[in-house]
């Protein structure tokens, strides 16, 4: 394998992880605040894919591309008040197969109005692939590693640096003691919801036009990205994204070595390994807690 | 009469499971088309898979979502063991059973010590790798896979037509649920629900909750491969749709609607599930068109899965239970005031004692703990250190407990009393130290081995497991009595039922014991305070301990009630039960133990009989915070 070889394999991998890494920022924003693991994340991410393909038949695409972020996140806090805020009494595993619910409402929901076929954006900006190295990279490969980085950095931002931010982080480390000091905690559960949804929208919409979208691939990329969030410990957002970053090279590898067919297998051994082995990911958290 | 009733649901369990029986039979009679027949199987199928998903769900509290991809393993498993290589089915099958015991025991022994979630999405990834594996493996014929696998055969009896595979298959269902309800009611499966609900408590009763969870995993791996093959034998055919994780989550489906407390809820779970099938089949093409059956399906699932968590959590059986205990407690009301008069009373009185009956007189109902002379030690710590951060809650303490001896703990709030209790019983790993039980250092030994040594406590605030009597809880206490595991309590040997029968005389001689009797078919949970600290302490002595803590058992209880227990943990040093008391109540514990330890700030302050330490100036000042200006007012009080 020659430098370009490698090189192009790289940028397919970090293109790919920071798809990952953005849909288990997701899983790690919910978790963060409410405990839930959130199966269904995938699932809405591409409801906001399908929303961006559907406005784009009437609308400008940046506008379509806004609409189609705006409808996942109000989708997710749906989701939220809907299936998992009435179970917020029961045990954390039982707002959890809520969440498989929700999945598969959604997904059955998009297979009945969009059928099982491909669908497609245009591109954000039109021009020829780049060259770097003797390889290749596509402008919108360039918007979704971009993209994800912004997301990164606004998350960051807003956990630490803004008064509702803290909020939200209050009711993550002591539910009732946020509570006494007067933060609704319903509603920054319902936040999270949010957030998650327009983070995993903005890098599945941003992924349309490079490949396609279709109504059953809500599963594979939850598990893949749920494999990034346990690289993040399901805590650190910037970790998740490197850890997406690792899930998208790994991939990439076993594509070369082993052939394409191998990849999503790999991603998936990876998350029994990671389980088995190390179940902290790249943190130095305990995660051996009782439930 | 407690009795009586006791026999009766007994009575009614098996009138049940006649009714099945009865049901098997008949099955062919009502279910006259080849159609129906074979929806018969699939539910069949079903039920098969949800009945080993409750072991796991419904008693270890762990969400399984790979019963699928066992069902492959049991499917696969039996295809290439009888066409490849030419096994006998029977064969075929406890080999590809023995194959997903292996697999979920590699997988459940690390990943159970994590979070819940953590097994969810580990056994979805493992699902989705064998199918993925499945599928594209030319050897066993990708997607389309492979025929030609004979019917399941029993020492040369063929399954060959439809009539004969639903009976095999309703057979295994009958079977499963008879294991099901065997192990509901047994020691590894009380251990199971109590662990669910509190896995601290249930080691301090000798569980070793990984250990536990374990099994549970195994074996409804096991149900789920015998469910595949059974499958395989059906369809004379695999391939790997049927075995993706939409199947597995459907699994899940069943147990949620049906109810995940009894095995019942997987049948009854099954059924709604074969019917929401049949009419979202017949309805969903008139709405959606021909196209949308399949995802209609899905949806329909999806929002009833939903649904029925929000709306009904405890599924159709424990919306059938409520309705059920809600009958009853209303049949009770209408009966007359002389029963209502009789649980109001029972409510405000922890001990009641019969007519005539003193207290020395239940010293013959003795659950017989080891004897121990008042010389011999039982238990030695030295230089036990316990540090959290930056505090120091236990210091450098020194305890010696002998047998028939009451040793009190006392010290002011933050003492760290509880702290030393939760060392002494494993619950938490000293920082350094040595605990020495009968000689045997068990310094970081886990809390259910050194409750297996003999050692039993009680919680200071009271944990009852949920969904459990009285006599369920205090059976909990007996796990370190019996040796029975969850495949032989299955299996009614005589052995087991033997054991059973002992365990259950120990658990209510020591109900009997607390005068907790008369509530022994209560639901715990619905018991007053006073009650449960009791309820505690019947817990901790139906494991027979030579060692016994308590925490506080007679915060909350009244002058009368403290007499009682005073007179009870008498009699409990009587039989030479080293006991430790942790209490505040001061007049309690100078009348009634041995020697006083008294803790500050995690350092012991002084050791010695009651009288002396009630004399120490330093424990005066320390407990009750008496500088030199007010000690005058104390002693003019004196």
């Amino acid at each position: 394998m020659n430098f370009s070889d490698l090189l192009q394999f790289v940028l397919t991998g970090v293109t790919n992880g920071a798809i990952y890494g953005t849909i288990g920022i997701g899983f790690v924003v919910i978790h963060r605040i409410t405990g839930v693991i959130n199966f269904a994340i995938g699932d809405l991410a591409l409801v906001g894919a399908f929303a961006a393909v559907v406005l784009a038949e009437a609308l400008p695409l940046w506008l379509a591309v806004l609409g189609g972020i705006a409808i996942a996140a109000l989708v997710s806090m749906a989701s939220y008040w809907l299936a998992i805020r009435p179970l917020s009494r029961h045990h954390l595993l039982v707002q959890l197969i809520a969440t498989l619910g929700v999945a598969i409402a959604v997904r059955s929901l998009l297979q009945i109005l969009f059928g099982s076929g491909a669908y497609q954006l245009p591109p954000f900006v039109s021009g020829p692939p780049l060259s770097v190295g003797g390889a290749t990279i596509s402008r919108q490969a360039l918007w979704v590693i971009a993209l994800s980085v912004i997301i990164v950095g606004l998350l960051i931002l807003f956990f630490d640096w803004t008064l509702l931010g803290k909020a939200v982080t209050a009711c993550a480390v002591n539910p009732f003691a946020a509570r006494v000091v007067g933060i609704n905690t319903g509603l920054m559960a319902a936040l999270s919801f949010a957030l998650a949804g327009a983070a995993a929208g903005t890098v599945t919409i941003a992924q349309t036009p490079m490949s396609v979208v279709t109504v059953l691939g809500g599963l594979t990329l939850s598990l893949k990205g749920f494999v990034a969030a346990i690289l993040g410990g399901v805590d650190k957002i910037g970790l998740t994204l490197v850890g997406g970053i690792i899930v998208g090279l790994i991939e990439s590898a076993t594509a070369i070595f082993a052939g394409a067919l191998y990849a999503t297998l790999a991603a998936l051994v990876m998350m029994l390994v990671l389980l088995i082995f190390r179940p902290a990911g790249l943190t130095r958290l305990r995660t051996a807690t009782r439930v | 009469m407690k009795a009586s009733r006791g026999r009766l649901s007994i009575g009614f369990r098996g009138m049940a499971l006649g009714a099945v029986i009865v049901a098997i039979l008949l099955a062919p009679v009502v279910f006259t088309s080849s159609y129906s027949r074979g929806l018969l199987v699939n539910f069949g199928i079903d039920a098969l898979l949800a009945l080993g998903l409750i072991l796991i769900v419904g008693y270890a509290g762990q969400f399984s979502l790979a019963q699928a991809g066992f069902a492959a393993i049991g499917a696969y498993g039996s295809a290439i063991g009888t066409v490849r290589l030419g096994w006998p089915p029977l064969l075929a099958m406890v080999v590809s059973a023995g194959l997903a015991a292996l697999v979920v025991y590699a997988m459940g022994r690390p990943i159970l010590r994590l979070r819940g979630h953590f097994l969810a999405m580990a056994t979805l990834a493992f699902n989705e790798i064998l199918f993925l594996l499945l599928t594209n493996s030319s050897e066993l014929g990708g997607s389309s896979g492979f025929g030609g696998i004979p019917p399941f055969s029993l020492f040369g009896y063929e399954f060959a037509d439809l009539d004969q595979q639903m009976y095999l298959i309703l057979t295994l269902v009958a079977v499963g649920l008879w294991i099901g309800l065997r192990i509901r009611s047994s020691r590894e499966g009380r251990a199971l629900r109590a662990l669910k609900i509190n896995e601290v408590v249930a080691a301090a009763h000798g569980v070793n909750p990984g250990s536990a969870k374990t099994k549970a995993f195994v074996l409804s791996a096991v149900f789920a491969s015998v469910a595949g093959s059974v499958y395989a034998h059906t369809m004379l055919y695999v391939n790997p749709s049927p075995f993706n994780v939409m199947t597995s989550i459907e699994i899940l489906v069943i147990i949620v609607v049906g109810g995940t407390i009894s095995p019942w809820g997987a049948l009854v779970g099954a059924a709604a599930l074969t019917a929401i099938r049949e009419g979202s089949t017949s309805v969903i093409p008139e709405l959606f068109g021909e196209g949308a059956v399949g995802a209609g399906e899905e949806f329909v699932v999806g929002v009833l899965l939903v649904l029925v968590l929000v709306l009904m959590p405890g599924g159709i059986v424990g919306g059938y239970r409520r309705l059920h205990a809600r009958v009853a407690a209303w049949r009770r009301g209408s009966a007359g005031n002389a029963t209502a008069k009789q649980s109001a009373e029972s409510v405000s009185e922890p001990t009641p004692r019969k007519e005539g009956e003193r207290p020395g007189d239940r010293t013959v109902v003795s659950a017989g703990p080891p004897d121990g002379s008042p010389q011999k030690v039982r238990l030695e710590v030295t230089g036990l250190t316990k540090r959290f951060g930056g505090v120091t809650a236990v210091d450098n303490v020194d305890l010696v407990l002998h047998d028939a001896e009451i040793l009190g703990v006392i010290g002011p709030n933050g003492a760290g009393k509880t702290t030393m209790i939760n060392l002494l019983s494993g619950v938490l790993p000293p920082t350094s130290g040595r605990i020495v039980i009968d000689g045997r250092d068990v310094t970081r030994t886990p809390a259910y081995h050194i409750a297996r040594m003999g050692l039993a406590r009680t919680f200071q605030t009271p944990v009852m497991f949920e969904g459990m009597t009285v006599l369920e809880t205090v059976l909990v206490g007996t796990y370190t009595v019996g040796h029975t595991g969850i495949l032989r309590s299955a299996l009614p040997t005589p052995g087991a039922l033997r054991e059973e029968r002992r365990m259950r005389e120990i658990a209510e001689q020591a109900l009997e014991r607390c005068g907790l009797s008369h509530l022994r078919d209560e639901e715990a949970t619905n018991l007053s305070l006073g009650h449960q600290k009791v309820l505690e302490i019947a817990r901790g002595l139906a494991s027979r301990p030579s060692i016994l803590l308590l925490d506080e058992p007679a915060a909350g209880l009244n002058r009368a009630e403290k007499q009682e227990l005073s007179q009870l943990l008498r009699s409990f040093r009587s039989e030479g039960i080293a006991l430790i008391l942790v209490e505040h109540d001061m007049e309690m514990v100078m009348g009634l133990v041995d020697r006083v330890h008294v803790l500050e700030f995690g350092k012991t302050l002084r050791v010695g009989s009651p009288a002396e330490v009630r004399a120490d100036p330093e424990v005066i000042r320390a407990y009750l915070g008496v500088d030199d200006q007010t000690e005058e007012v104390v002693n003019v009080g004196h």
